[in-house]
């Protein structure tokens, strides 16, 4: 088991005040707080955070803890500690969560302060409701454009009669994606969360709904933007192009005189609100042939020289 | 699959009581489905969602000891933050299909 130097994770010197390490801890839990948080690894770091203040913030559990490190931390741990008794988590905050095996050791499992426990005592035993998960769910743009089906395994945490914490086991569930789901939505499904403790109800999994980058078409509320490239001449003459939409093929007419940036709008090609569909727009983009060549750079020159047109006229 | 979620369900699984679902609905940090004058707390239904931000709401209020007030504006400059952020995404790749160029 490691030792956990609770004073470097805080940053405080060995021999710092309480107000010391109460600033320090909120500073650090403003931080890292995972749902303020931008930082990565912000739930584990916050965890760590939430555990050092537990003790350091604790005159008791501070001098018990100092006299473990001052023997180097290699001892002691043996320590019973005191407590014991149920593993309550109930999702109310993230610092009541999952401390290190280290502060177990010392503390047990019950050490812990500000407990909101909604335990019932229905047995005599804990009875506690399973957490709450939550998992990401990639999803491609095509998979909302009707009702589909999807596949997810995700890491289901489990218990022992005593509420100590095993393995946890991956579990797998066939999920209907409703049509016209959007990116960052939520998808709850009840009773398919972390397992209950006890006589307690299992919580709930919620799928959060990312939507994977599509190559082609970009998303904007509910329509698709698609970049379509232009040769030059097919933007000053027009053209008529197949256009690729996530409904198939279609004909799209460039008018004459197009323009970078420009937009045509394709009514109902978008993505699924309720009983319509949002719109397409083709965004037009002219780009330059690879080379100039012997054979078209005269004809480029016949245009420069019939023409008055001066793209950084703005400038002057 | 669930997406109405009833005033007694949240209590439950937030472990607030009604008192303060009424104290945080009147801070603005979740709605009711409908808003009813009539309505008693006890059949307000709220969207599924709602309990992800009530969660969050006394994860602040237990870790980082804030009020109400508070977390109603932290919740409500981080959903900006993400708008924005999502936002900026979506921007930056349009503006590479723009600018990266395979021609």
């Amino acid at each position: 088991m490691e030792f956990k130097d609770y004073y470097k994770i805080l940053g405080v010197e060995p021999d710092a005040d309480l107000k010391a390490i109460k600033t320090a801890y909120r500073k650090l839990a403003r931080k890292y707080h995972p749902d303020v948080s931008d930082v990565k690894d912000a739930s584990e770091r916050f965890k760590e955070v939430a555990e050092a203040y537990e003790v350091l913030g604790d005159e008791k559990k501070r001098a018990e803890y100092d006299e473990i490190r001052k023997y180097g931390g290699a001892r002691g741990q043996a320590g019973a500690g005191f407590g014991g008794g149920g593993n309550f988590n109930d999702g109310g905050t993230y610092s009541e969560q999952d401390f290190s095996d280290f502060f177990s050791s010392v503390f047990g499992s019950a050490g812990r302060s500000g407990q909101s426990g909604r335990s019932t005592a229905g047995d005599g035993r804990f009875s506690t409701r399973g957490r709450d998960l939550e998992v990401e769910m990639p999803i491609f743009l095509e998979d909302t454009l009707s009702d589909e089906s999807k596949q997810i395994s995700y890491q289901l945490p489990h218990y022992d009669v005593n509420g100590q914490r095993l393995q946890d086991i991956t579990k797998s569930l066939k999920i209907k994606i409703p049509k016209g789901t959007r990116d960052g939505e939520r998808i709850r499904l009840k009773g398919q969360g972390a397992p209950g403790i006890g006589n307690g109800p299992a919580g709930d999994l919620y799928l959060r709904i990312r939507l994977v980058p599509h190559p082609l078409f970009d998303v904007e509320a509910h329509n698709l933007l698609i970049t379509v490239p232009l040769a030059p001449w097919e933007a000053a003459l027009g053209c008529k192009i197949t256009l690729p939409t996530l409904h198939g093929k279609i004909q799209l007419t460039v008018p004459p005189g197009s323009q970078t940036g420009q937009r045509l709008r394709i009514k109902g090609r978008g993505l699924p609100v309720k009983d319509t569909h949002g719109d397409l727009f083709a965004v037009l983009k002219v780009v330059m042939p690879p080379a100039t060549d012997d054979k078209t750079r005269p004809l480029w020159q016949q245009l420069a020289d019939g023409h008055s047109f001066n793209p950084r006229a703005d400038w002057s | 699959m669930t997406y109405i979620i009833t005033s007694h369900e949240i209590c439950l699984e937030t472990g607030l009581t009604v008192d303060t679902l009424i104290e945080v609905v009147e801070h603005g940090i979740v709605e009711p489905v409908i808003q009813n004058q009539q309505n008693m707390p006890e059949q307000w239904t709220f969207s599924a969602n709602c309990l992800n931000t009530l969660q969050r709401a006394t994860r602040l209020q237990n870790d980082l000891g804030l009020n109400w007030q508070g977390i109603a504006l932290v919740l409500d400059l981080l959903e900006q933050r993400d708008q924005l952020k999502n936002e900026n995404l979506a921007l930056l790749r349009r503006l590479q299909r723009f600018e990266e160029s395979d021609y």
